[in-house]
């Protein structure tokens, strides 16, 4: 685990000033701390500042590189819902397994390598008596679901590659429909009753705020209400952001439905079925009201 | 997803510092964006802002934004670099 970096700084100062020949040299007064006897912007404090920071840095990209390791560990480790997305994404539509769980790709270029790997996302979710596979494909900048034939081919490799005895059956839909009602307090000096940039910049810096966090979101990871509330907060001229309700549908489920877990309005935590979001734009509501805290 | 522009003269730490206001977030936003932190960055590059906002250090930061990679060569050149005094500056 990395070390705080005010953790790395006090190692370096305490051996500083605790140095004979500094001590002598600076006429530093023992028992003092390095804090009490260098200014903050001297270049002694500046110089430990930038090598704490550099030694921090590096214990960082270490953990970092840890994590990425044992992320491949746990994708190596067959049979684990890891593997099956492995698996997912290295489906390459339009060719042949040959008998073998991997593909050839020998004399293939990079481009057709890409092209072929059709699955910009997948999720495996387990249910009763078999595994369910969401899959995805990119199209453009979106993601979008798969056609009947990619999905017929993408079904039939992956229960060719998974073990014999567990039935795999993915699934791809359009984007579960996500309908908000918000309140959003705004700093009138920067935006406008209709949520515009009073410097014409932009027309909805709001709707590309929430856009740009359903966006961010991984795949098959869960809406949040109260981290898309901060994600508007941080739009420049919104003071203060109220989610007053809040709520999806798919499929043949409208968003009144109180049957589905998975459908109707969402209370703070919603997974998309589909395993991604888009707002619904003509029938999200979203209040505008002056507000500064000043 | 807050996302910001790369202005004229900016490295990368200038960056994080005017968008979060604290330099420890160099790491998350490297992260974010799949770059070192070394990298050069162009004008108008749009930058994945990541990290804990420090409001009180990017209020200050508003309008005149940080660029430390300032066009006088003399600056630029890290071997015309040198300390303003010998160690130890006693102040």
């Amino acid at each position: 685990m990395a070390r705080e970096l005010s953790e790395i700084k006090q190692q370096i100062t305490d051996e500083w000033i605790n140095n004979e020949t500094i001590q002598e040299r600076y006429e530093l007064v023992p028992g003092q701390t390095f804090e009490q006897q260098f200014s903050k912007v001297s270049i002694e404090n500046i110089l430990f500042n930038v090598i704490a920071f550099a030694i921090w840095f590096f214990e960082k990209t270490l953990d970092l590189f840890r994590t990425e390791i044992n992320d491949e560990i746990a994708k190596s480790r067959i049979h684990t819902q890891k593997w099956y997305r492995e698996k997912a994404l290295s489906f390459m539509y339009g060719y042949d397994l040959n008998d073998t769980d991997n593909y050839d790709t020998t004399g293939l270029t990079d481009e057709q390598i890409a092209t072929a790997k059709i699955i910009a996302n997948a999720a495996p979710v387990k249910m009763q008596g078999y595994l369910r596979v969401k899959v995805v494909k990119r199209v453009g900048d979106e993601l979008a679901p798969l056609s009947l034939a990619e999905l017929n081919a993408f079904t039939s490799y992956m229960n060719y590659v998974t073990d014999a005895g567990t039935y795999v059956i993915p699934t791809t839909d359009p984007a579960d429909d996500l309908k908000l009602t918000l309140d959003v307090y705004y700093n009138d000096l920067i935006l406008a009753g209709d949520g515009s940039r009073l410097d014409g910049t932009d027309a909805t810096p709001v709707l590309d705020a929430i856009k740009n966090y359903l966006k961010s979101l991984r795949f098959n990871g869960s809406f949040i209400e109260s981290k898309l509330e901060k994600e508007i907060e941080a739009v420049d001229g919104v003071s203060m952001v109220k989610v007053v309700g809040a709520w999806s549908k798919y499929g043949s489920y409208d968003y009144e439905s109180t049957i589905n877990p998975n459908a109707g309005k969402i209370n703070e935590i919603r997974i998309a079925d589909a395993g991604y979001m888009k707002i619904d734009e003509a029938n999200t509501v979203i209040n505008f009201i002056a507000f500064n805290d000043e | 997803m807050r996302t910001t522009k790369v202005q004229q003269g900016q490295t990368f730490f200038d960056s994080v510092i005017e968008t979060t206001g604290d330099v420890t977030n160099a790491f998350d936003m490297a992260l974010a964006n799949d770059i070192s932190v070394t990298d050069v960055l162009f004008n108008q590059m749009d930058l994945v802002v990541a990290g804990t906002e420090k409001r009180t250090v990017t209020q200050l930061f508003k309008i005149q934004k940080p660029a430390t990679q300032d066009n006088d060569e003399t600056f630029n050149e890290a071997s015309n670099y040198v300390f303003p005094q010998v160690l130890p500056f006693i102040l």
